[in-house]
């Protein structure tokens, strides 16, 4: 059996406030784990011990109990962190680098050849559509850029699972797109991501899986086929539906005791209408449609 | 009673137990090397005399003082002083003169040009601080007080003086000083002659290359007039003329040959007791030279 | 291994190309250039041929003064700038030991020290040259004018190797001080409480000499204590001082070893402080 990307054992992280040290218990019990070449999205609202979570991953935190495996090594371990890249969220970047300047150093932090290195960071700005700003100073880049170097900084060591924290904050739908995008190409070349977004639609969009946080409790946990499944219903999407074929439907469904709730106006997705109007052709999504 | 591990003052009364413990054996390993560097340093330095520094300890003094910045402070007490001094402000002239002088006692020019101010320059502001005498009564008053404040002030500079001579002992040019605050400055007083003469000698004792002050000295027992100063006048030069260079243009050794014969003639050395030094190599008379007081070379 | 030195020397680049851009240090570049300049206007005065003694103890005591400050501030700023900025968490998430971080962090500050001093040195000693040649003429014209006993004093002249040996003592104590700053930051919740303790170290540091000459006349058992764990506990800064001896001829001669000792006294204490402030920073979380 593949050994999963992140696994996560009975997690618990207190913090310990002011001179008294009063507990706070950010995550309790947490246990869940991620599958390699999955794309997973970490959910919940502010406050929920997601970032926590992240960090224990990522090893910047310790925690109080339980454990935290990357690939079967312990999450705290250099040789982890050599297998993982990490998007923050609202990323800050030294605005005196160029961005080609700022992906090799983080390529040589991370140890990249150096007779490899400048064609690994020419993929990935290509990558991130970022080839002909390259050499442009970052201050100079709009926020749209920012969030596309970041991805940049965190592939550029080929690492084999990929954390990204709310990636797609206050950029616009393109960039969100794009985003999305590079997420599908991660996992086709065989990647893991580990999102984090409070864009649900982009998460399920993308994800294969996903865990819900709460109140630092895992409150739902499961590939999103079958968490989004309403048990018992069907969707049809109907072209032309007369109100005699309504009936004859009606009555069908009811000799198979079934019945029909309700009948809305077929819609498009808001953001699936700004990018027909605005954006690229392609709709980049795991689902055709 | 259970301890609480991850609770802040176990985490934080920990790690600072480790810092302090390695810090206080580290000091104790280093500490030969620390008294290796330490030694000559503070050889060097004065003792900082926090009592000297009085009212001039304000909070920038005392925070450059114990930032270690004592050199530059007393750089910045002297600058201020000259605006002081411009001003004839004499409270805070002193004042910066102190706290120069205290800081950083290693500096000749402190002492030096310090004590020329309190010697020469503070008694001629006098007259700008009363107003002027018209009658002969206030004439001869205020006389009296420059006389006596032109004696006080000559007092200080040379207490000044003394102090700088404990940092910089036997220091050629505070020497110089003190004996023309005797010569220039308190003439009149009895003994002063002499006591300028004497500081001459010690400063001409702790130069090798300047032959002013012996001259001086000289010239100035000399000129006391009578017998026992003017042989003492002539055994010091007479002890001092076998070393004088010949092509050190300062010691005049050329001057000095022709004062040692003029000095025989007037004392009437006889001739078996006179030193029949030989003429310098380069010899060159002035018979117009007056070396010793009312006495020329043409004179016996 | 290797690698993890190789990172200690790019992160100690970008920590140094960061610093650099710092208005604040260019600010007190300035400052500091600013008052050496200043020292022109001695030659309005008359301090004869200690002259450049008073130059000099202006110039050096501006270095140690901006250096000082500048040792302290930057590196508080730029390690509480990693935090806040979060590039922390992105540089402490890729394969790099806290150590590395953390020494690199202290390696970029020290060269940004390093040419902070060196660059007022050069300026200093080229000033100080300058002026000294004028004053040899001066000097020299005047004793062939004979309004002058003797030429310019060998003893009032600058050694400028002294100069340069001074200069590498200054910048240790600036990498003690950096370390020492970095080991409060380890700890430190934010940017002024690290600033204002390592400041109050900076001190105690300066006046350490004291508690360690007097602490045996301590009449006081509890202080006796004190000011010996004092002595011990903190470096002696006003040793690295020795340096300034070796500019002009020191009143007693200072011998070779001392030069050394103080060399080693300063290298061995930024190790340890380093190493300390590592010790912290493994705990703290990001």
């Amino acid at each position: 059996m593949a050994v999963p990307a992140i696994r996560i054992t009975n997690l618990t992280k207190d913090f310990r406030l002011g001179l008294r040290g009063v507990k706070l218990r950010a995550v309790d019990n947490l246990s869940f784990e991620v599958a390699d070449n999955h794309v997973f999205g970490l959910l919940g609202p502010n406050g929920s011990g997601k970032s926590t979570t992240m960090k224990v991953i990522l090893g910047l935190l310790e925690p109080t109990l339980g454990q935290c495996e990357i690939f079967g090594l312990r999450s705290d371990s250099v040789e982890a962190r050599r297998l993982v890249g990490y998007l923050p969220e609202s990323p800050y970047f030294y605005r005196f680098l160029t961005g080609r300047e700022l992906v090799d150093y983080y390529a040589s932090i991370c140890s990249v050849p150096r007779a490899e290195r400048g064609q690994r960071v020419a993929d990935v700005i290509e990558l991130v559509g970022l080839t002909t700003a390259a050499d442009r100073r970052v201050g100079t880049y709009s926020k749209g850029m920012l969030q596309r170097i970041g991805p940049a900084q965190a592939i550029v060591h080929d690492p084999r699972l990929i954390i990204l924290d709310e990636p797609t904050a206050g950029v616009d739908p393109i960039g969100s797109e794009a985003i999305s995008a590079l997420i599908i190409e991660l996992k086709r070349r065989g990647k893991t991501v580990l999102l984090c977004s409070h864009l649900l639609a982009q998460v399920e969009g993308v994800c294969d899986d996903l865990a819900i946080l709460n109140k630092g409790h895992l409150v739902a946990a499961g590939s999103v086929g079958e968490l989004l499944r309403r048990g018992g219903q069907s969707n049809l999407v109907v072209e032309n539906f007369p109100a005699a074929a309504r009936e004859e439907i009606e009555a069908v469904l009811a000799r198979h005791g079934a019945k029909l709730r309700h009948i809305d106006e077929a819609r498009v997705a808001l953001d699936r209408l700004f990018l027909e109007k605005v954006g690229p052709t392609e709709k980049h999504s795991k689902d055709p449609v | 009673m259970t301890i609480d591990y991850h609770s802040w003052w176990w985490r934080q009364g920990r790690a600072g137990i480790v810092i302090f413990t390695t810090l206080l054996v580290v000091g104790n390993l280093f500490e030969p090397l620390q008294t290796k560097a330490w030694n000559p340093t503070r050889a060097n330095q004065p003792e900082l005399n926090f009592k000297d520094l009085g009212d001039n300890l304000g909070q920038g003094t005392l925070l450059g003082v114990f930032g270690g910045f004592r050199n530059i402070l007393a750089d910045f007490a002297w600058l201020r002083r000259y605006t002081f001094w411009e001003q004839r402000d004499l409270p805070n002239t002193i004042a910066m003169l102190n706290l120069a002088t205290t800081l950083d006692p290693q500096l000749q020019v402190f002492w030096d040009d310090g004590s020329r101010q309190i010697a020469y320059d503070i008694p001629s502001w006098l007259e700008f601080e009363r107003p002027r005498p018209t009658t002969d009564a206030e004439k001869k008053a205020f006389a009296e007080e420059y006389t006596k404040f032109n004696h006080d002030q000559a007092v200080r500079g040379l207490e000044f003086l003394d102090r700088g001579l404990q940092f910089l002992p036997n220091n050629y040019k505070l020497l110089l000083d003190k004996a023309e605050i005797y010569q220039n400055r308190l003439a009149n007083e009895p003994g002063a002659l002499e006591e300028a003469a004497e500081q001459y000698k010690l400063a001409a004792a702790a130069t090798k290359q300047v032959y002013y002050p012996m001259r001086q000295s000289i010239r100035l027992l000399w000129s006391l007039g009578d017998k026992q100063h003017q042989f003492e006048a002539y055994d010091y030069l007479k002890s001092r003329y076998p070393n004088l260079p010949e092509d050190a243009p300062d010691a005049q050794k050329s001057v000095m040959w022709d004062t040692l014969q003029a000095m025989e003639q007037v004392l009437k050395i006889p001739d078996a007791d006179r030193t029949h030094f030989p003429k310098p190599a380069n010899y060159s008379s002035d018979p117009d030279f007056e070396l010793l007081p009312d006495t020329k070379l043409g004179d016996s | 291994m290797i690698s993890a030195f190789r990172q200690v020397i790019q992160i100690a680049r970008l920590t140094f190309l960061e610093a650099v851009r710092q208005r604040f240090f260019n600010f007190l570049v300035l400052l500091a250039l600013a008052l050496i300049g200043s020292a022109s206007f001695f030659r309005n005065f008359d301090f004869g041929p200690q002259e450049l003694r008073f130059i000099s103890d202006f110039g050096l005591g501006s270095i140690v003064f901006f250096g000082s400050i500048l040792s302290i501030v930057a590196t508080a700023q730029l390690f509480f700038g990693e935090i806040e900025n979060r590039t922390a968490l992105t540089m402490l998430a890729k394969p790099v030991r806290r150590w590395s971080f953390l020494a690199g962090k202290v390696l970029g500050v020290a060269l940004l020290m390093l040419v902070f001093v060196g660059l007022l040195t050069v300026l200093l000693g080229a000033y100080l040259w300058w002026r000294e040649q004028q004053l040899i003429a001066i000097y020299h014209q005047a004793f062939l004018d004979k309004t002058w006993p003797t030429d310019f004093p060998d003893a009032q002249r600058v050694q400028f190797g002294g100069l340069a040996l001074n200069a590498l003592l200054q910048w240790l104590k600036f990498d003690v001080l950096v370390a020492i700053t970095m080991l409060v930051a380890s700890f430190s919740n934010t940017n002024l409480y690290t600033v204002i303790v390592s400041f109050f170290i900076f001190l105690i540091c300066q006046l350490q000499y004291i508690a360690h000459d007097n602490w045996t006349k301590i009449s006081s058992p509890f202080l006796r204590t004190l000011a010996w764990l004092l002595s011990k506990c903190f470096p002696n800064f006003q040793l690295f001082a020795v340096g300034e001896l070796l500019v002009f001829p020191a009143k007693v001669p200072v011998p070779h070893l001392a030069v050394v000792a103080a060399i080693g006294y300063g290298a061995l204490y930024i190790v340890v402080f380093t190493t300390l402030a590592v010790g912290s920073f493994r705990s703290r979380e990001i």
